[in-house]
């Protein structure tokens, strides 16, 4: 199989004040069209900042990143927000709901900017509120909606435009054992239809349901290979 | 494009209160600039329809009442005042000339019951109804025959022929000073189309009694005694140029030919229906410099006003911005989404802007009794500027917007 990420060398670093921390020191790391896996690591061990990495959302300080064949952070912005559009969904840990717009509307929105026609648009929105078990809700704004809930709109958001790369930071961390569980088997089914998901989690009983398991720590990656 | 409008009104309603007074220099501006065009149009409007009115070939050569002390000049330098000679001259002396008709008033009046006209007597050359396009509605006009055979004939304006009632028609008689005229035309009721600030006074012809020239006013004697009206001068000659372009020409000759005539003496004054134009809209530059000045300054302060709520917004949802870039964004979609956000604000201030011009423009008509007129344009330009401002003003609160980083602006409390 071919590899869908593929990056080497990467490192990031922070200016906190005067100081220059190293969150990411030259990491390696391959991922494999149709792979699921889960990363771990400890809070501040720079998962997140990987993700956004993966996502073409930061740039690294350096390294190289090769998404499906493409140097994606020498391309110009333009191509790089096409991207993020139409191939990859992403579930923020910290949501990134707009408290504006109902459900619905969030749902739609990664929709209005990928190449998707207005007519599937609102079946695919339909589609992925239906998923996360948030039909009843369409009409309400995040304000309105409890934690979980609002994590399975990010989810539905990430998943509506049915994204050949799923990049999720910590998808269940708000929700129950029960409603987590349902979450993992709509990643299971995405991955069974070919896409290749990204997990990052603390929690071991959701890595588990990865592939692969990674593991970071100060800034490098390790890797534990089978279940 | 229909969800990002939807979205922007959206968003701008929710700071309903601070959308509204971001506009309003918006509104100032338009509101400005309307009542301008509408002004300067309806100024415009008025002096064509009076040179349409007056003749746009016409040239005309009133005769100016002097003082005493001008009075003796003008008798040394042996001027006549307006005079029938002229007319000689000048139908001598110039080429490019297809008519000339001329006038006097005659201080004589009607006798009779005590009515509610006062007719104006006055003697004229029989191609002056043609020259000034009046229209016969019953009869005749005064003929070259009555001018030569010295008929006792006369033809009555609308509202004289009216005030008469069953005489004032062709075939009765009237009585002026002692003297008794036949009716042998009556005048089709003219439409004067002087405006207030109208330059030259157009003749009430409802209000005219025309009797020939020769009758009235004859070299030796006139047929009207007891009036000062047994002489050639003239109140009133008209010229009319061969053709529109032969104005110019035709006005300098006449000048030339007047002068050497009069002997320098100023008894008589040339106006030219063409320069109404200009003088009018001349009268109205300056309250249009005024207003322009406000409009652009308006403009240009709610522009600024605009902007810098714009600012604020952009700032207020940086959030915003970083999730929809994450989420695929473009940074042209940012650029655009507050674009049209911000051309939405001005163009509802551009229409409020509108309404209240129309309004302004209504009341400076009736309050200044100017005349005013809207025309699609006086409409389209306002509108459009304040789109433009919309555009120009919004650019650089949207290329802030655009600019962020996504993972900060995701960031940004
Ligand atoms: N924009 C930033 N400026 C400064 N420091 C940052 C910035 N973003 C991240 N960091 C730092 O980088 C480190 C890694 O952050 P990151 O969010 O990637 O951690 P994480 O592994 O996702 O942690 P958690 O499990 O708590 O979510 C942290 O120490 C954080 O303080
Ligand atoms: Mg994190």
């Amino acid at each position: 199989m071919s590899s869908l990420i593929e990056a080497s060398g990467i490192t990031r670093d922070y200016h906190k004040g005067s100081t220059l921390i190293h969150v990411l020191k030259g990491l390696n790391i391959s991922v494999d069209r149709g792979e699921f896996i889960a990363i771990m690591g400890p809070s501040g061990s720079g998962k997140s900042t990987l993700m956004h990495i993966l996502g073409c959302l930061q740039s690294p300080t350096s390294g190289r990143y090769l998404l499906d064949g493409m140097d994606v952070f020498s391309a110009p912005d333009r191509v790089r927000s096409s991207i993020r559009a139409n191939h990859i969904g992403f579930v923020f840990q910290t949501f990134n709901l707009i408290p504006q717009l109902n459900v619905y509307e969030n749902v739609e929105l990664p929709l209005l900017y990928s190449d998707i026609g207005n007519s599937t648009a609102e079946e695919r929105v339909l589609h992925a509120v239906d998923q996360v078990g948030l039909k009843k809700r369409i009409n309400h704004k995040p304000g309105e909606l409890s934690g979980g809930e609002m994590q399975r709109v990010a989810i539905a958001r990430a998943i509506a435009i049915n994204p050949s790369l799923v990049l999720a930071d910590e998808p269940t961390g708000n929700l129950d054992s029960a409603t987590g569980l349902e979450i993992m088997k709509l990643f299971k089914r995405l991955h069974d239809d070919g896409a290749t998901i990204v997990l990052i989690t603390h929690d071991s009983e959701v890595a588990s349901h990865a592939q692969r398991r990674i593991y970071i720590k100060d800034g490098l990656l390790t890797e534990e290979k089978g279940i | 494009m229909v969800k990002t409008i939807r979205y922007a009104i959206r968003s701008l309603l929710v700071h309903k209160m601070r959308a509204a007074l971001s506009v309003l220099g918006i509104v100032c501006g338009v509101m400005a600039v309307l009542s301008m065009l509408a002004i300067g149009e309806g100024a415009k409007q008025e002096a064509l329809s009076q040179i349409e009115q007056l003749g746009t070939r016409n040239i005309y050569i009133k005769a100016i009442s002097l003082t005493d002390e001008q009075k003796i000049k003008a008798r040394e330098r042996l001027s006549r005042g307006l005079h029938l000679n002229d007319v000689r001259n000048i139908k001598h002396g110039s080429v490019d000339i297809d008519e000339i008709a001329y006038l006097k008033e005659i201080r004589a009046s009607l006798i009779g019951e005590s009515r509610d006209v006062t007719p104006q007597i006055v003697a004229s050359s029989s191609n002056y109804a043609h020259v000034q396009k009046l229209v016969i509605s019953q009869g005749r006009f005064i003929a070259d025959q009555d001018s030569r055979r010295r008929n006792l004939v006369c033809v009555l304006g609308d509202s004289v022929a009216k005030s008469l009632g069953s005489d004032g028609k062709p075939g009765r008689s009237i009585r002026i000073e002692d003297m008794v005229f036949k009716i042998v035309g009556v005048l089709k009721r003219y439409d004067q189309k002087s405006g207030k600030s109208s330059v030259i006074s157009i003749r009430n012809y409802n209000e005219m009694v025309f009797l020939p020239w020769g009758t009235a006013s004859g070299t030796e004697q006139s047929v009207i005694t007891g009036t000062n009206s047994s002489s050639d001068e003239l109140t009133e000659i008209i010229v009319t140029a061969s053709n529109i372009k032969k104005i110019q020409s035709a006005v300098e000759l006449l000048k030339r030919i007047l002068e050497t005539t009069h002997g320098g003496v100023m008894d008589y004054q040339i106006i030219v229906p063409q320069e109404l134009l200009r003088q009018s809209m001349k009268t109205r530059r300056t309250f249009n410099i005024v207003l322009g000045t406000i409009a652009g300054i308006s403009l240009l302060v709610g522009g600024i006003g605009i902007m810098n709520i714009m600012l604020a917004t952009v700032s207020e949802r940086t959030r915003e911005i970083g999730i929809r870039r994450a989420v695929g964004a473009t940074q042209m979609n940012i650029i655009t989404q507050f674009l049209v956000e911000c051309v939405l604000l001005t163009l509802s201030g551009g229409i409020i802007g509108i309404v209240a011009g129309v309004g302004s423009v209504w009341l400076i008509s009736t309050m200044a009794e100017w005349r005013t007129a809207i025309t699609l344009w006086s409409l389209l330009l306002p509108f459009t500027m304040s789109a433009c401002a919309g555009i120009f003003f919004g650019l650089y609160p949207a290329y802030v917007a655009a600019r962020m980083d996504p993972i900060s602006a995701l960031r940004h409390e």
